[in-house]
């Protein structure tokens, strides 16, 4: 059983990780290799599951996780200069190149087998369209999203870090009560959780999910707003955070 | 500018799950720099950060590093 000095020592060593983290990320910006493979070992895993959850073919998940490390390569100047935390930025643009990997896979295998200009699917098409179909079986069809809402999303968080990017200390802190933050999600109602789920690791907007569902969209605007309320209160109880506009 | 009605939807902004007319009016907002919502936004990015990590960690395979410090080396 853990005892409070182990879980003092083991805070200690969260924040101490995503301090480190930033000193590695401005090494990074002076293009040391060797630190970008440390903030790779660190967060390759975390990244991996998440992008696993969300594409589930590992090959894939493999990709777009080279894909953020190596965003992460060029823009690296520009994200130390935000003194923001490397793992929230990690993190979230994982979830966009998931995303969009997700929605070009689905409009892919939405496409009917010929082309409009009567053409068979390329080899490429095929594959893409029977790794999302056979690993996706239980998820429904949907509509294809908007490319140009995704890719503004996507500017935003590229070219706006400075606007969203929590602090590392925040992240520090989350990461060394993550246990206890985690609880707290498990704790929701069953079907507010199941939305959250379609939103944080299905790419659903909030009509999306309703459709899912079969519920209306106000019930489900209200839920997922309840959700992250609670989930906001949570943290603050938990990281001792609570402000007066609570 | 009364954000008021902002409130609650940082999180569903960051996750990409708003409809576009809603992700405008907050990314307009955010851009006149009120205070209040880039604060709020930050603490969003820390909850979808926090929701994000509840998938089970995997290891890549090592040729997945491997593959990346050569595209690296190669720039």
């Amino acid at each position: 059983m853990p005892t409070e000095a182990n879980r003092g020592s083991s805070k200690s060593s969260g924040a101490n990780k995503e301090l480190r983290a930033e000193e590695l990320l401005g090494r990074v910006a002076d293009r040391d290799v060797e630190a970008l493979e440390c903030l790779y070992d660190e967060f390759a895993p975390k990244l991996m599951g998440l992008l696993v959850r969300i594409l589930c073919a590992r090959p894939d998940a493999e990709s777009a996780l080279q894909e953020v490390f190596l965003r992460l390569w060029k823009e690296a100047p520009g994200i130390a200069q935000t003194k923001g935390s490397v793992a929230a930025w990690l993190v979230l643009m994982a979830r966009h190149a998931a995303f969009q990997r997700l929605r070009a896979q689905r409009a892919v295998a939405a496409r009917p087998a010929q082309s409009p200009h009567g053409q068979a699917r390329t080899k490429e098409e095929k594959s893409a369209g029977k790794s999302a179909d056979s690993a996706r079986k239980e998820r429904k069809p949907r509509e294809r999203r908007s490319t140009k809402y995704d890719s503004e999303i996507l500017l935003f968080l590229a070219e706006s870090p400075q606007l969203w990017m929590p602090r590392p200390e925040d992240i520090a802190l989350v990461n060394a009560r993550l246990g206890l933050l985690q609880r707290a999600f498990n704790q929701m109602p069953k079907p507010q959780r199941g939305a959250l789920e379609l939103a944080v690791f299905e790419g659903y907007t909030e009509s999306e999910i309703a459709a899912q569902l079969g519920e209306p969209l106000g019930k489900v605007n209200a839920g997922l707003r309840a959700a992250f309320t609670f989930l906001r209160h949570r943290q603050h109880a938990v990281l001792g955070t609570w402000t007066a506009d609570i | 500018m009364d954000c008021r009605h902002l409130e609650d939807v940082y999180e569903l902004f960051l996750l990409g799950a708003l409809p576009d007319e809603g992700s405008l009016e907050l990314r307009e907002h955010l851009a006149q720099g009120c205070e209040h919502c880039l604060e709020r936004v930050k603490e969003a990015a820390r909850t979808v950060y926090l929701l994000s990590l509840t998938a089970k960690p995997v290891t890549p395979g090592p040729k997945a590093k491997a593959d990346l410090l050569r595209l690296l080396l190669k720039r």
